[in-house]
């Protein structure tokens, strides 16, 4: 125990290679039978799902939400709580509309809607937060590397940003569901042995963690202030936070990209549906070891790194036995690998789907586009190891990642209701919206309120200006309306569907799938909270 | 331009893998009170290696916006009249619009670049079906649920043609005065 020892090299390295050869070697047979759709499926769904959450957060989480966790305590849940009813909201609002317009990027929706300048300036959008999000996540896994190896920072950047655009390039890692599963499975094991050695180090056990968190208030989950300046306010996690997340999710390219590839609305929405369900429970299990290492810390006289973000790999580093020690940091690199890959492949998809092959070379072969799409790949990456070298001063990366998105998501998601929504709205008050709505975020950002707020507001002024300057130019046409209006409404069409529908066989009983999806997750809300209210309860005596 | 070959091959039927029983209490969640079969027909390009092996197939037609991807080889057998509702789900797309429908795939999934779409094979297949009907309430629309007969899962993508079919469909019965004679059986059970 103490360093990262040859032992723990050699695992990791192991680890990594072992992944990319299974990834290369299985890929594509998973590919082709599969992952492609209309076949008969062979892989369970939680392994589907395991595979949404590796893709997601995992890294970041791993390496932030402790360090979040060690300054604040749970009152960050705050942020999170809101998932279930923001992917509540996907599941009803966006997804069954994006899976049947037949999208590959969600931004060719918005011209058919309102036309070519809005969709440009969406995706200009994603492009730039998801590139600059894209710097936090290569962040992550470079201080661990950092702090493995004692290197400076800034030389495992460029090293993480060098092996992650030539994975991406050469095709990629994240496609193999079951290596994803292999490295959720990692990563909480990581968590879990972290806890059990830190409560056996501890006099009290248990006992001192629980002690230490509630007389440190580090258990107050859910703060009622009405006062908008008060960051993790329940309210600001339920207003702001919901909307972050439905645009996270529902607007940004990288997330929804795997939902657009599902081969049907069911597949969609359950892979919404398990982070749904399984983010509230993983934040809170990286925020409690936060809360534990806070206690460890007080209790073994130690001084915390000026960087919270090194936190828990100086702790896995120090306190893991060998050969454990490596199998964990592998998995946060596999991890992040994932992660970035994603990341990296859709922005490269964007540039070259919503802007080069829209605007530049319109007609050039694929393999002139695949060429485009490898440039673009590494264009993505110098900007986003550019950006890598800044985030570190953002505070805890699982934070400075959502801060990102919130100058830019609000005023997105504004767009994207207004076209699904409202059936006044055109092209001019879009791009109105989304520039007044940005100008909004901005200008509360200059304020004290808490950034959890400047989605909404981001939201709130984006659709008012958006529909409001809409009124000053001719309503859409029905075809600008298509992919919004549920066909089978019109008149006509619901003569023939009832035509059918009484020469047809007679099936029972009705049972809504999508609601009753909804009610469980909006159920799953509640009890979080209730949880959370209660261990707040027993903290305050 | 499409080869000849292709288009004047004979329709050929995907298997119906999920029989009426299965298709059922999958519609029900889905809040449908009646339902039916049905064939859509569509438009099957192969996609393959240089060597000639074939591992997918894009299925689509010209009015749809997107390709849909199926993996393996394509079972199919000659169209029988077996009483279901078939729907004509458009005319065949051109090669470059399936190069193009198959660069955006590959764009999403940079793995599958090896791949290439195999202009000889077109040909023209018919889908299977299962049609849901969710009945209109005061207050709300009826609705359609659009299954698929092989895999079980709902295709929303396939929902706006499968609605221009219908609507086509009763058009032509109302110029013939008629009802079409491909739907004149009851789905069993």
């Amino acid at each position: 125990m103490g360093a990262f020892t040859w032992w723990d090299t050699a695992v990791l390295i192991v680890y990594v290679v072992g992944i990319a050869w299974v990834g290369a070697r299985f890929g594509k047979d998973q590919e082709s039978t599969q992952d492609y759709f209309l076949g008969g499926r062979k892989i369970p769904g939680w392994a589907i799902g395991l595979s949404v959450m590796a893709t997601q957060a995992s890294a970041i989480t791993f390496i932030g939400a402790p360090g979040w966790g060690f300054e604040g305590g749970l009152e960050r849940l705050a942020t999170f709580i809101n998932v279930p009813l923001a992917m509540a909201v996907l599941i009803v609002v966006l997804v069954p509309i994006f899976h049947r317009a037949g999208i590959y990027s969600i931004y060719e929706l918005l011209e058919r809607r309102f036309g070519a300048l809005t969709r440009s300036l969406a995706a200009l959008l994603f492009l730039i937060a998801r590139g600059l999000a894209t710097g936090v996540v290569l962040y992550a896994p470079a201080l661990v590397l950092s702090v493995v190896t004692g290197w400076d920072v800034n030389l495992t950047i460029v090293l993480m940003a060098v092996i992650a655009v030539s994975y991406t390039v050469l095709g990629g890692i994240s496609a193999v569901i079951w290596t994803d599963v292999i490295q959720m499975f990692v990563l909480w094991l990581g968590a879990i042995l972290s806890m059990v050695l830190m409560v056996s180090s501890l006099p009290g056990g248990w006992g001192d963690v629980f002690a230490y968190g509630a007389a440190s208030g580090m258990f107050d989950t859910i703060d009622l202030s009405l006062d908008p300046t008060v960051t993790y306010s329940l309210w600001a996690g339920l207003i702001g936070g919901v909307v972050m997340h439905v645009a996270y999710f529902g607007t940004d390219q990288s997330q929804i990209q795997r939902v657009l590839t599902s081969p049907s609305i069911a597949e969609g929405q359950r892979s919404l549906l398990i982070g749904g369900y399984l983010l509230v429970p993983q934040m809170l299990l990286f925020l409690f070891i936060g809360v534990m290492l806070a206690a460890y810390y007080q209790q073994h006289g130690l001084t915390a790194p000026d960087n919270l973000n090194e936190l828990f790999p100086r702790y896995v580093v120090n306190a893991f036995p060998v050969g454990v020690t490596g199998l964990v940091i592998a998995g946060v690199f596999a991890a992040a690998m994932s992660s970035l890959d994603s990341a990296l492949n859709s922005l490269s998809a964007v540039t070259v789907r919503d802007f080069y092959a829209r605007y530049v070379r319109p007609d050039a072969d694929e393999k002139h586009y695949l060429k485009a799409s490898r440039w673009a790949t590494i264009f993505w990456g110098l900007y986003a190891t550019a950006f890598a070298f800044f985030a570190g001063n953002l505070g805890p990366v699982i934070e400075a990642v959502n801060r990102i998105g919130s100058w830019f998501y609000g005023a997105l998601l504004g767009t994207f209701l207004l076209a699904v929504l409202s059936h006044r709205s055109n092209g001019r008050g879009a791009v109105s919206g989304i520039i007044v709505g940005m100008a909004a975020v901005w200008a509360v950002s200059q304020t004290d309120v808490s950034w959890l707020y400047q989605n909404f507001v981001g939201l709130i002024v984006s659709v008012v200006v958006g529909y409001a300057v809409s009124l000053t130019a001719p309503a859409p046409s029905a075809a600008q309306l298509s992919d919004v209006v549920i066909d089978e409404t019109a008149p006509d069409m619901q003569a023939i569907l009832k035509g059918r529908s009484d020469g047809a066989a007679e099936i029972g009983r009705d049972a809504r799938l999508t609601r009753r999806r909804c009610l469980g997750l909006i159920l799953w809300f509640f009890v979080s909270l209730a949880a959370l209210g209660l261990l707040q309860a027993w903290a305050n005596g | 331009m499409m080869p000849e070959v292709g288009t004047t091959a004979p329709t050929a039927r995907l298997p119906r893998r999920l029989g009426a029983v299965a298709a059922e209490p999958r519609l029900r969640r889905y809040g449908a009170e009646r339902f039916e079969p049905a064939w859509l027909s569509l438009w099957a390009l192969a996609i393959g290696r240089d060597t000639g092996e074939t591992l997918a197939w894009l299925l689509a037609a010209d009015n749809l916006p997107r390709a849909m991807l199926m993996a393996g080889a394509l079972t199919s057998h000659p169209a029988e009249r077996d009483g279901a509702l078939v729907l004509e789900g458009g005319g065949p797309p051109t090669l470059s619009q399936f190069e193009r429908w198959w660069l955006w795939e590959r764009l999403a999934r940079p793995r599958r670049w090896a791949l290439r779409v195999m202009p000889a094979t077109l040909r023209p297949v018919e889908f299977p079906l299962w049609l849901g009907y969710a009945p209109g309430r005061p207050g709300r629309h009826a609705r359609l649920i659009v299954l698929s007969g092989l895999s079980g899962e709902a295709l929303g993508a396939l929902k706006p043609a499968v609605l221009a079919g219908l609507r086509d469909r009763a058009r032509a019965e109302a110029a013939n005065g008629r009802p079409s004679t491909r739907d004149d059986e009851r789905v069993p059970g």
